[in-house]
């Protein structure tokens, strides 16, 4: 899935010598970020029905490395390689009417897009979920009537024309609300929440994307907003999920009391390296600056959505570390259930753990809880 | 051949040395040229820089000769690399370069600096060496595929006196650099005002730097120093107790022992501290090089299963601190 961040109508221009000359077919310029957060500028040739399907001229564009820049004198821009002028790009305007104003907006809205790729394509994903919740207030509106209203509109402010393009994955069934209510309101943030749930899901790449039902829908597409539009200028910066790293949250005072316990040590020792099977290894550990590095790292690929949870048996709800660690408490009480289950024929057995209720026990635990491996 | 990225820790350096074959060698970070005089012998120093990538401007190299050079061929090997160019060019009693680097020695000693670079990147020896303290996949951050696009990267150094003069082997410059003459003794000081020339530099433009020295391994040196002083108190000691001296002389005597007596705590002092700093390098070692991914699952796990996941919870469900809470790079 690709985020489009701008186009506008234009042919191209070839070199030939010290000339352009124009190439007259009709075309588009389009700005585009693909899932590996590339950002490509593309032309391709344009009919009555639209844009064609596949580009004739692709190439990637770091931020930094050209700026679109209007030609003096000409209904004409070039995207300009400072460091390579062989990459010089050439075109000539196709826009309607275009005052030279409107041509000025349109250089201008595309360079903003150019080097902030992420901020263009949250604005462009929050236009059109706008229009599209808006569009969607009138009772009987079905999602792809929400789509067409969304394409055809201007994204305030911008001079070009910004699609709803190929960012929007399953709109939910637009609710039938009247606007200015406290549910309309409701509504736009739960539509916002699942489209932006599903743009994050899709950006990552990852598998499932997450479910996000329930309560704090608001928050979680404000905070979506606000981490999207926050995710600029480092070009390879994914999207972070909000909170803190797992190393803040796995301070050596929150891991100690428990790997004070001779049991855990135990249980831990398999995944220890051989010769620091200890207790005092294990403290050394918790306290050391490679652990929290690893923790850092393996923060950094949760958060970004990087990890496939599933291959460990969790079903995360986020990329948080919070979600994570909610998880793993999932897991462990399901195996727990299964494990009764299994047993469960078994009456009052060796004062075993099976019997000790399904909502885990608060406090210090005492003796290893039955694990499955 | 891929060569990873490695920390540039002392710790990792010294034992990426051991791992080569080399012997009675350790690498210890400097803060201050002060330092060196305590770490006697000093066989080279390492001058390590963050810089962005622009062009070299050529300084006047010389033709090698009796110096081993080798130009950087891979980015990711240069600290490798900057310490090869020390140890085949130091020739030390206390130095041991093993048989394998010295065979390797042996056969580019006749190639040009980019053919022995090329060898160096080709060696099984030391690639396999250098990229055993990498860490573990799949905790390798973008972050450092980031700084390779960015135009940045880590620019390695070295100072070495070879034959009566002293060289700066810059592995991106097309020879040694002769910088004056000079003898084992005083190469120390000589080096001294072209590194802080170098540090001024940098820290003008807040260009972060390292100094890093090759020295003789201290455990061995403490200990041998120790065995001497231990049997020179002996000696003292045997003569003290000998009787058929006048009091003036036993006095005398007994004053000298007492010196020998403190030499010896001193010594045992500094040989425990050395003993105690190379275990935490390996301590150290053994950590990076541990995938703690699965530790880290069975801790969790077990901490639920204990029911004393409500804390780490809460801590996690706060937002992050200012900055993005990441844990802080290396």
């Amino acid at each position: 899935m690709e985020a489009q961040l701008a186009e506008f109508k234009a042919g191209k221009l070839t070199r030939s010598g010290a000339t352009l000359a124009p190439d007259p077919r009709k075309g588009v310029v389009r700005l585009c970020q693909t899932e590996d957060t590339l950002v490509h500028v593309q032309w391709y040739e344009r009919t009555a029905e639209g844009r064609a399907a596949e580009p004739l001229d692709d190439v990637i564009v770091f931020p930094g490395e050209a700026m679109l820049e209007k030609i003096p004198g000409q209904r004409a821009v070039v995207l300009k390689f400072p460091e390579d002028k062989t990459r010089n790009m050439f075109f000539w305007l196709q826009e309607v009417g275009g005052t030279p104003e409107q041509d000025e907006a349109l250089v201008a809205a595309f360079n903003t897009a150019l080097h902030q790729p992420e901020e263009a394509a949250a604005a462009a994903l929050a236009a059109a979920a706008a229009s599209a919740a808006a569009a969607a207030t009138s009772a009987g509106v079905t999602p792809s009537d929400a789509l067409e209203h969304a394409h055809m509109s201007t994204a305030p402010g911008a001079g070009v024309m910004q699609g709803a393009g190929g960012i929007i994955g399953q709109l939910p069934a637009a609710p039938a609300q009247t606007p200015g209510s406290t549910a309309a309101t409701n509504a736009q943030a739960t539509n916002l929440a699942a489209i932006l749930g599903n743009a994050l899901a899709a950006s990552l790449g990852g598998g499932a994307a997450p479910a996000y039902t329930g309560g704090g829908e608001e928050q979680l597409a404000h905070s979506l907003l606000a981490q999207l539009a926050a995710a600029q200028g480092h070009r390879r910066r994914a999207m972070m999920a909000p909170g803190p790293s797992l190393a803040d949250v796995l301070r050596p005072e929150a891991l100690m009391p428990v790997l004070r316990d001779p049991s855990v040590l135990q249980e831990l020792a398999p995944h220890l390296p051989e010769e620091h099977r200890t207790t005092e290894a294990l403290a050394a550990l918790a306290h050391s600056p490679q652990f929290q590095q690893q923790l850092s790292t393996f923060s950094q690929a949760l958060q970004t959505g990087q990890l496939d949870l599933s291959q460990f048996g969790l079903r995360a709800a986020g990329y948080s570390v919070a979600d994570f660690l909610a998880a793993i408490q999932d897991l462990v009480e399901r195996e727990r259930q299964e494990q009764a289950a299994a047993e469960g024929g078994d009456n009052g057995g060796s004062g075993g753990q099976q019997g000790q209720g399904q909502g885990g026990q608060p406090g210090a635990g005492e003796g290893a809880a039955p694990m499955e491996q | 051949m891929e060569w990873t990225t490695i920390e540039s820790d002392p710790g990792v350096f010294t034992e990426l040395i051991e791992t080569i074959g080399v012997k009675g060698v350790q690498v210890e970070e400097l803060w201050s040229l002060d330092q060196l005089k305590e770490l006697s012998p000093v066989f080279g120093l390492v001058f390590l820089f963050k810089w962005k990538k622009e062009p070299i401007q050529p300084a006047m190299t010389t033709d090698s000769g009796q110096v081993f050079f080798a130009k950087q061929v891979i980015s990711n090997a240069c600290a490798t690399q900057a310490i090869l160019n020390i140890l085949l060019n130091v020739q030390a009693p206390g130095l041991d370069l093993g048989t394998e680097l010295s065979n390797f020695r042996e056969f580019v000693s006749d190639f040009d600096p980019t053919m022995k670079g090329l060898a160096i990147s080709n060696s099984d020896l030391i690639r396999e060496a250098h990229n055993s303290f990498a860490r573990p996949e799949p905790l390798v951050p973008d972050d450092d595929k980031d700084d390779e696009k960015s135009g940045d990267a880590y620019h390695f150094i070295s100072y070495v006196p070879v034959g009566g003069k002293l060289y700066e082997l810059d592995g991106l410059q097309e020879g040694p650099i002769q910088l004056c003459d000079c003898s084992d003794d005083d190469w120390l000081d000589k080096v001294g005002p072209h590194i802080t020339a170098r540090m001024e530099r940098y820290a003008a433009s807040e260009i972060r730097f390292n100094l890093m020295a090759l020295v003789g391994n201290r455990v061995d040196i403490y200990g041998s120093r120790l065995a001497a002083a231990t049997a020179h108190r002996d000696q003292l000691a045997a003569a003290a107790a000998a009787g058929g001296m006048s009091d003036e002389a036993l006095a005398q005597a007994q004053g000298k022992l007492l010196e020998a007596e403190t030499e010896v705590a001193n010594l045992q002092e500094a040989l425990a501290a050395e003993q105690a700093k190379h275990r935490t390098w390996h301590d150290e070692n053994v950590r990076r090089k541990h995938n703690y991914v699965p530790f880290l699952f069975q801790l969790l796990k077990l901490m639920a299963a204990r029911g004393q996941m409500g804390p780490l919870l809460e801590r996690a469900r706060r937002p992050a601190a200012a900055g993005g809470g990441n844990g802080t790079k290396q």
